[in-house]
């Protein structure tokens, strides 16, 4: 039977989104742009934040899908590059993921963004039967790492706002923006931005929230709230009361060591991809932004003490020809988790209230994004549909962090660095999801396939999945069913045009810097 | 084709004399050809008159189509002896081998192309005479460079309005020759008709007030002049 729900019941007329931060002004953004509050029947959206709290401003590293965003909300991509000191991103590179190779070089390895060309999986066995020789997973299946490795950018200047040769990402300074989606917001999709500071959370008899009160005792009613206040998680957690779950005993890193770091001279070259380069008990991330670099160490604090991590990140600086800008780097404590619910009644948590995972692949402001939007997108039109909306999003949410969880894990669990507890613990059994577990047994012996990757809230999808594997030389045994790959030539083929093609865009694609300097000066057309 | 250009100074070019330009050799290589906002109605009766953007700024151009691909000019060519044989030249062939620079000190300075076939040492007309003053021919010469960058900052204007009322759009062009597989040009762009025939009264007015509307319909018309191109490069191959 089929569940009524009476029209006549309260409407949701005031939406009410506390904190201005990324996450507070992209959930802001999502819903305007949905709920229309400059329409004479629409939904009033506004943001409260505190002028005194500060942003944790350390995500700067995005992935493809922010492109498709920005877009939808109406944001100039020119802007955005010229405001927020953004760079391209167009992969992330695994720096020591492995022990040395046999000849003493660094292993490496690029997640890049482009995804192989439809069909690709018809060549897949060939590449993992050795047909490739020597080419590695990405150089087999794209033209992107190599792109990469020649700093170059993914696009060219007369290329349209958002259309690239290649797929791509930004790396950005998270303040800035956040300024810029503010400015959008208020400016062009209604947003009411109020500055207060917030003492009290009123709640009704059911559990509501109904109102922000502030220090000077002013109520800020809503019908509807968004607790985008970071890792404090006011509303969720402290006011609603909603467990977190740690997920600790997964992805141990607990701790983040962050700094600044000026470039040499202004004219060296930024990297158009991330570093991420594996150490003893964690990784370190390498930014470039337009005016600076953004380093942090990321670490297990049960597996390598305060001290040793600064003498690490120091030396890591050195290494790579960098002097830090401030004398002490900034500590910031992470917990690793997310809570049982991010919709509770009339509330909803988007971004660290939500839950934190490693910044490892960047999925931080894309969790932030992708929530913002299902909630946007589902936002429910009567008080009584609120806990079906919240049922559904909370199931999807949670698919999603789950998938997050499994795949960060991937990049650890099929290391074979034996130099610390830290990297052995990884490969416990226990560590892992049963699922990753199951699924890294079989592909022992069969290439992962589109089978495995049926959920559609998977923001990893298999080409991701393959990437990793096979970057980090993870061993599918064929030889069982070789017998059934005769098309030797037609993959020999396949593989050698994407190294005539990575030719040929090395030669057209201009320096990534270059390009920088040049949006800079005179923006990229709409059209 | 190798450039050296140098600002002039009686002193160094007081001897030199300037040929006429007969057949504008100096785009032989030149596909497109930069146009003024002014000068579009002339020029549309001989060339395709489109936009395209600047490969190294991305900003959009106006510009005579003067080839069906690229390096190729079917007017400035060679090939023959013949002299220059279009209804109009536009002004950034007729101002060589002459240029306008300006220096840090944001002065104009009047330029030449040293390098220029067209500067020789007995044919033409002189820069300076005796009295190291600019002849009649420099002093035109220099005005009519002065006018043209005020006309281009104008061009950039009318480039600005199609773009602000988002009335342009990428198109590509496809021509056939004889039998031949058909020839497809990227990468130019022209106004959309449907967007302008749209446009909100208002702005409409605006743009036949100011001109833009009598510069869009002759850019639009233009295009039919890429038939003109095809017989004029099957003439030349059937010879």
């Amino acid at each position: 039977m089929v569940r009524q729900v009476k029209s006549n019941t309260r409407v949701i007329k005031q939406v009410v989104v506390l904190g201005g931060g990324t996450a507070g002004w992209l959930s802001a953004c999502h819903l305007a742009k949905k709920l229309l509050p400059n329409h004479p029947d629409g939904i009033r959206v506004m943001l409260v934040d505190s002028p005194d709290i500060p942003t944790v401003g350390v995500g700067e590293g995005t992935v493809p899908a922010i492109r498709e965003s920005l877009q939808y909300l109406g944001i100039s991509e020119t802007d955005l590059l010229q405001t927020c000191d953004a760079t391209f991103k167009q992969s992330i590179q695994f720096i020591n993921w492995q022990p040395p190779m046999a000849d003493g070089k660094m292993h490496s390895y690029h997640h890049v963004f482009d995804y192989p060309a439809p069909g690709f999986q018809q060549d897949l066995p060939y590449w993992a039967l050795g047909h490739a020789g020597d080419s590695s997973f990405a150089d087999s299946f794209s033209i992107q790492s190599s792109l990469c490795d020649a700093q170059l950018a993914p696009k060219l200047i007369t290329q349209p706002e958002y259309q690239g040769t290649c797929n791509y990402a930004y790396h950005f300074d998270a303040g800035k923006f956040g300024k810029l989606l503010c400015d959008h917001g208020v400016n062009k999709l209604g947003v009411e931005h109020r500055q207060a500071k917030i003492s009290l959370i009123e709640t009704d008899e059911q559990g509501n929230i109904s109102a922000l009160v502030t220090d000077k005792n002013e109520r800020i009613s809503g019908d509807f709230f968004v607790d985008c206040s970071g890792s404090q998680s006011i509303l969720l957690g402290k006011t609603l009361q909603v467990p977190f779950v740690s997920k600790k005993h997964m992805l141990f890193t607990d701790t983040a060591l962050a700094v600044q770091v000026p470039y040499s001279k202004p004219t060296d070259e930024i990297p158009s991809c991330t570093l991420a380069t594996a150490q003893t008990a964690g990784w370190i991330w390498d930014i470039g932004l337009t005016s600076r670099r953004g380093v942090g160490l990321v670490y297990s604090s049960a597996h390598l003490s305060d001290s040793e991590a600064e003498l690490q990140l120091a030396e890591y600086l050195k290494g790579t020809n960098g002097q830090r800008v401030q004398v002490e780097p900034r500590k910031i404590p992470m917990r690793t988790g997310y809570h049982q619910e991010f919709w509770k009644n009339n509330c909803v948590a988007i971004g660290l209230s939500q839950g934190f995972v490693e910044p490892l692949e960047a999925t931080g402001l894309l969790l932030f994004d992708i929530s913002a939007r299902m909630l946007a997108e589902n936002f429910p039109s009567h008080q009584e549909l609120m806990p079906l909306a919240a049922n559904k999003f909370n199931k999807k949410v949670r698919l999603a962090w789950d998938k997050v969880l499994d795949f960060i894990k991937l990049h650890y669990c099929i290391s074979q660095r034996e130099d610390s507890d830290f990297w052995q613990d990884h490969r416990q059994s226990s560590s892992m999801s049963e699922q990753l577990a199951e699924d890294l047994a079989r592909w022992q012996w069969q290439l992962p396939n589109q089978y495995d990757f049926t959920e559609r809230a998977a923001i990893f999808n298999l080409e991701n999945y393959l990437y990793v594997l096979y970057g980090m030389n993870f061993k599918t045994d064929l030889s069982q069913s070789a017998y059934r790959f005769e098309q030797v030539n037609v993959a020999k083929t396949n593989f050698q045009r994407y190294a005539d093609m990575a030719a040929q865009a090395k030669q057209q694609l201009p320096g990534h810097r270059d390009l920088l300097d040049r949006i800079q000066r005179f923006g990229l057309q709409r059209i | 084709m190798n450039k050296q250009i140098s600002p002039l100074s009686p002193a160094k070019h007081r001897d030199i004399y300037i040929r006429s330009n007969d057949n504008f050799l100096q785009a032989s290589e030149d596909q497109l050809i930069p146009l003024v906002v002014q000068e579009v109605v002339d020029a549309a009766t001989e060339f395709p008159v489109l936009f395209v953007k600047n490969s190294s700024t991305g900003e959009f151009t106006l510009v005579a189509m003067l080839g069906l691909k690229a390096q190729q000019n079917l007017y400035c060519s060679d090939e023959s002896e013949q002299q220059y044989d279009a209804n109009y030249a536009p002004l950034v062939l007729r101002n060589y081998p002459f240029y306008l620079q300006q220096s840090a000190e944001q002065q104009f300075a009047v330029c030449i192309d040293e390098l220029s076939p067209l500067v020789n040492h007995d044919e033409g007309q002189k820069l300076f005479n005796d009295n190291d003053e600019q002849t009649d021919f420099l002093k035109n010469k220099a005005e009519s460079l002065i006018k043209f960058v005020e006309q281009q900052h104008i061009t950039k204007g009318f480039i600005q309005l199609l773009l602000e009322h988002d009335l342009l759009h990428p198109q590509k062009l496809t021509i056939r020759l004889n039998d031949n597989d058909p020839l497809t040009i990227d990468g130019i762009y022209m106004v959309d008709q449907q967007r302008l025939e749209n446009l909100d009264d208002k702005v409409y007015a605006t743009l036949r007030k100011n001109g833009a509307l009598q510069i869009i319909h002759a850019h639009l018309m233009s295009m039919k002049q890429v038939n003109r191109l095809t017989r004029r490069l099957l003439k030349s191959a059937n010879k």
